[in-house]
């Protein structure tokens, strides 16, 4: 019988001296005939662990990767979106230089929150009243508990004619120590008011030595990844800068 | 020295700067950084008359030159434009103020120290003089907003 079984099997029909004898035999025959007895397999049970854990984390990477996602419009709060300006559109090509006469690129917008403003140092009434309300902006969020980093202010000069570098020192510190001011020569200057949608313009007509000089009112804010990420227009005052700015800081990511 | 300040400004104030129907009070020229050869001067000017007044020129013997200006926001672009006349209506007043109108006073032959009584003569049409004192301040008033004059 056990011939024909081992046929059956498709096994060679061992020679006779490998014939194991009927005792092992019998109980080859009645391993094969019973069933396996009920075992706790351990590596089901790594299978099923590692089945969940998978599982855990792609749902993490799903979640994050929603929160992650680009910004459209309506996630915006309310109040933001006005201001808020979503996608990137970096600000390129700046060859300027400060009130210190070090240059001034796109370099010193990396890793600060920028305010950028338009003026000129023999304005009167507009510039020195914009230089004090961000001076008091710049106050009340270095006052701010959660102790941010302070944002930079940059104030750049549409007259670089009369407005030297020692002048224009003279003017921003002032106001505030830490105040930016740059300036440079008018193709350099046009590179940055253009990519920042912003103007300037000599009013007509007016005496050589004693000319105005027309400029956006805008305040403009640049993300510390060195894009454009806000405008605000007046009228402002400093609670809706510090407040607006607030939000957006947080609002933020990447 | 603020209590001094404050007291001769409203000593300046109250001797007004009362003449032919003006009555021109609080004039002041705001503090400023030192290296600015620009100043601007603010003021309140009152028409007590049936007429209006028209101002046409404006000068001071401590600056080469002053002209009347209007800080004027047209399409989110500030613009200073020179006025030939400023015109007090009758019965009424204009502010010249942060935003709106203002005096620009060019190159003082001095610098302005806090303090300082800056003299103003604004003629009117018809030829009479009108001179003002305008008190040079210490610290710059807390404006609290940006200032926008529509257009």
């Amino acid at each position: 019988m056990w011939k024909t079984y081992l046929l059956l099997q498709g096994n060679a029909i061992p020679a006779p001296e490998t014939i194991p004898d009927s005792g092992k035999l019998s109980g080859i025959i009645d391993r094969m005939q019973t069933p396996p007895e009920k075992k706790f397999n351990p590596l089901a049970l790594i299978g099923v662990v590692v089945f969940t854990m998978g599982l855990g984390f792609a749902v993490m990477w799903l979640v994050s990767h929603y929160q992650h996602r680009p910004l459209t419009e309506a996630d915006l709060p309310a109040d933001l979106k006005q201001h808020y300006l979503i996608g990137t559109k970096p600000v390129i090509g700046i060859e300027l230089s400060d009130n210190l006469g070090k240059p001034f690129t796109e370099t010193r917008f990396k890793n600060h929150w920028t305010f950028l403003f338009f003026g000129f140092t023999n304005c009167p009434d507009v510039c020195p009243t914009t230089l004090l309300v961000m001076k008091q902006v710049w106050a009340k969020l270095a006052a701010d508990a959660k102790a941010a980093p302070s944002p930079q202010m940059v104030f750049v000069s549409v007259d670089p004619d009369r407005d030297t570098q020692q002048k224009l020192n003279g003017y921003v510190t002032y106001y505030n120590p830490d105040f930016i001011g740059v300036r440079g020569p008018h193709n350099k200057l046009d590179i940055l008011v253009n990519q920042v949608g912003a103007l300037y313009g000599y009013e007509d007509g007016t005496n050589k030595n004693n000319y105005t000089v027309n400029h956006s009112a805008q305040i403009l804010l640049i993300d510390p990844q060195g894009n454009m990420r806000a405008v605000f227009t007046p009228p402002l005052t400093v609670n809706d800068i510090v407040n607006t700015f607030q939000q957006i800081r947080k609002f933020h990511r990447g | 020295m603020r209590i001094s300040l404050a007291l001769m400004l409203l000593l300046l104030g109250t001797i007004a700067q009362a003449k032919h129907g003006l009555v021109i009070h609080d004039a002041i020229i705001p503090a400023a950084p030192p290296s600015m050869t620009v100043r601007g001067a603010f003021m309140t000017i009152e028409n007590t008359t049936a007429m209006d007044i028209r101002i046409t020129k404006i000068r001071s013997p401590q600056f080469a030159s002053a002209e009347i200006h209007q800080t004027v926001l047209q399409d989110n672009v500030y613009k200073m434009i020179k006025q030939d006349v400023l015109i007090v209506p009758a019965k009424g007043k204009i502010e010249l103020k942060h935003g709106g109108y203002h005096l620009m006073l060019f190159d003082p032959k001095t610098p302005l120290q806090p303090g300082d009584s800056v003299t103003l003569v604004l003629t009117v049409e018809g030829g009479k003089t009108h001179k003002v004192k305008a008190l040079v301040m210490a610290d710059e008033s807390p404006d609290e907003s940006l200032p926008v004059h529509q257009h």
